[in-house]
């Protein structure tokens, strides 16, 4: 089957006074529907630069180098930005982090998910209206809301009028990024199982950004771990909490607190991100990387493949189930100030 | 109320309303009618030394407010807080800045709340020069210590660096080695991890936990986020509105929360494994400030478990077991 989105050997750089910054550097994975995918990372890994790559969303100084990116067989990433256009809110749209913030004050939430639709669609007003009311009631809003304006609302319901916005005109893809982030825990779970009933519902699927492993746990089914620009492993949920094959996702599970079981010890990996403007050999992760032997500074590590759908791009990723006990370890960790 | 032993910090029924301003017209519509935000509204915990008691809610529920009247960076409508035995609140002058001296406070932000133009060493310094405490090459020896207490190994190196040539956890670590330089009694770290990614999380974690061992601190450790919390506090401390409405042994309370809101709040926490199973959470909406000006408890609005007696009266804080408290009137 044809997958909804294919990203394919990617690279984005970003033009600074000091050089190229390398941000994303040969990214690779496919979203097949129904599924929901996770882009896992922390700050600097590339993560969002990856999805305003997909949309068309890049900075001036920030190019596509090599690559391509297609969404049902079309690639996306070389046309025209009014072709692209096609595309934006009818088939792919997005929720960012602090997109509740960027609703029009002076316009009721209702007028300005009308307007998106119009935009789109031929639609007279009273029918998108009625459309909205419609979202509304999905997204867990009392319908005569629509009327209201943006400072009548809540963080948590401002990101539901967001949510109900991105799916207004019932797109096949929603990138989300970081959409529960600048929201509080009872809030976010709301929000969480909204978004998955819709999914269900809508047959949508999600692209999730987070830095948050247990918040993508609940909404995806697969995983890709990023790191300094690179995918430095992919699979499926149940396999990166069972058997991750790569040091770093190891470390990002145990650096992980949990309220589940019984309180393990944490480990903090040492060590920062490596510095993208240099061209750097062998593995991006070696210097924090407590199973570093010498061929990790000088070849660069190909992408092993464990299972099937699973890829972890670590010159030891067959002896995993040998380093996995030692991750667990506090002593394994152990190194420079992290 | 006797001095228990080995207790620092002692808050007392600590109350801070805050006046609404209203437009002009309404003031002129409604002269006599006064209203308030009730942000903190009777808490009452307290701290000994070599523990963490974690403070934990939602936005809104009054967490930071109640840090920042500890510090006195607000004050205080009513209530006490008693500093080792003695009431810190009408301190004045010399006895205000001993006072200050040994309550250190530690923000979340590390990115905006240090100068950019000190280095480490200066910026580590500047409290000991404000205190006149020492000379040039004692405050020196001073500050490396610190520097390096606080995992910023070697100090030789970190001393010339500039904030914007340190990592958010770095920068953490230089917010505390400037609260640690003083040599305080008392930390108030407010979400001081919660800006920093994951895999940096932990060593601050265990940073915290080992200098309030090591040092004897009484630490309040304000956060939304219980699964951190699990990993660093000796107790904690749940807040709804303005009013803690459950205090206990960490594991206790999140094991077994006896007040509904804390079941709430707890079993809204995401876990990191696909396989747990977890219930969603039950309780709709959000805190209201409107439930603040409710008779009887405020997460009455919210809550599932609720009945005739709860929209009457305010449930007061009572023990249910050694140590662990509830307000609620069904548990």
């Amino acid at each position: 089957m044809e997958p909804l989105l294919d990203v394919r050997n990617v690279k984005v750089n970003y033009r600074t006074e000091r050089g190229l910054v390398h941000a994303v550097d040969d990214v690779s994975f496919s979203l097949r529907s129904p599924q929901n995918l996770a882009l896992v990372g922390e700050s600097g890994c590339g993560k969002t630069t990856v999805a305003k790559a997909i949309l068309h969303l890049l900075a001036d100084n920030a190019s596509i180098s090599a690559g391509e990116i297609t969404f049902r067989g079309q690639q996306i990433h070389n046309i025209e930005e009014g072709e692209f256009d096609r595309y934006r809110w009818c088939e792919i749209s997005v929720i960012s982090q602090s997109a509740m913030n960027a609703l029009n004050p002076v316009y009721t939430v209702g007028d300005q998910i009308v307007e998106a639709i119009q935009a789109h669609e031929r639609m007279g007003r009273r029918e998108a209206l009625g459309r909205v009311r419609e979202l509304f009631q999905w997204v867990g809003l009392p319908p005569e809301r629509i009327r209201a304006y943006p400072h009548e609302f809540s963080g948590g319901m401002k990101q539901r009028v967001i949510i109900a916005m991105s799916l207004a005109l019932r797109p096949s893809l929603i990138i989300a990024d970081e959409p529960t982030t600048a929201l509080d825990v009872i809030m976010q779970d709301q929000i969480l199982e909204r978004i998955v009933n819709i999914q269900r519902q809508s047959s949508s699927s999600i692209l999730m950004i987070s830095h948050d492993i247990s918040v993508v746990t609940e909404v995806c089914q697969h995983i890709v771990v990023m790191y300094a620009g690179k995918v430095m492993e992919s699979c499926s949920i149940e396999k990166f909490y069972q058997r991750p094959c790569h040091p770093y996702s190891m470390g990002l599970l145990m650096a992980f607190p949990t309220l589940e079981g019984e309180a393990k010890r944490l480990i903090s990996i040492p060590g920062f991100p490596p510095n993208l403007l240099e061209e750097i050999d062998g593995c991006l992760f070696r210097d924090r990387c407590p199973f570093q032997r010498p061929v990790c500074g000088e070849i660069a590590p190909p992408d092993v493949e464990i299972g099937p759908g699973h890829v972890a791009k670590c010159h030891f990723a067959h002896q995993a189930d040998e380093l996995r006990p030692l991750s667990t370890k506090e002593e394994t960790w152990e190194g420079s100030v992290a | 109320m006797t001095f228990s032993q080995g207790v620092v910090l002692e808050v007392r029924d600590l109350k801070k309303y805050f006046l609404v301003r209203r437009g002009f017209f309404r003031s002129l519509t409604r002269r006599d009618e006064q209203q308030y935000v009730m942000a903190v509204d009777g808490v009452s915990f307290s701290i000994r030394a070599g523990e963490t008691l974690g403070l934990a809610g939602e936005s809104g529920s009054g967490k930071t407010t109640t840090g920042k009247l500890i510090v006195h960076l607000l004050e205080a409508t009513s209530g006490t807080i008693k500093f080792q035995g003695r009431e810190s609140l009408r301190l004045k002058g010399g006895e205000l800045k001993r006072f200050r001296r040994q309550v250190q406070m530690i923000f979340q932000d590390p990115y905006t709340s240090q100068n950019s133009r000190f280095t480490a060493s200066k910026w580590v310094e500047e409290p000991l020069i404000i205190y006149g405490l020492g000379d040039p090459q004692s405050r020196k020896r001073q500050v490396m210590e610190t520097l390096e207490r606080t995992g910023l190994k070697p100090a030789s190196h970190y001393m010339h660096q500039f904030p914007h040539q340190l990592s958010g956890g770095q920068r953490q670590r230089l917010a505390i080695a400037r609260a640690l330089v003083l040599q305080p009694r008392c930390l108030v770290a407010d979400e001081p991890t919660s800006m920093l990614d994951v895999s940096l999380r932990a060593g601050l974690i265990k940073l915290i936990q080992s200098l309030t061992v090591e040092l004897g601190l009484a630490t309040l450790y304000i956060s939304h986020d219980l699964s951190v919390m699990r990993y660093l506090c000796n107790r904690i401390a749940i807040m709804y509105l303005g009013r803690i409405v459950e205090i206990g042994p960490t594991e206790e309370i999140l094991k077994n929360p006896l007040h509904p809101y804390s079941r709430a709040l707890i079993s809204a926490v995401p876990i990191p494994n696909p396989y747990s199973g977890r219930q969603r959470t039950q309780i709709p909406g959000e805190p209201s400030l409107r439930d603040q000006a409710i008779r009887g408890c405020r997460f009455q609005p919210r809550c599932p478990v609720s009945e005739a007696r709860c929209l009457e009266d305010q449930p007061e804080m009572a023990e249910v077991e050694e140590g662990r408290m509830v307000a609620c009137w069904r548990a």
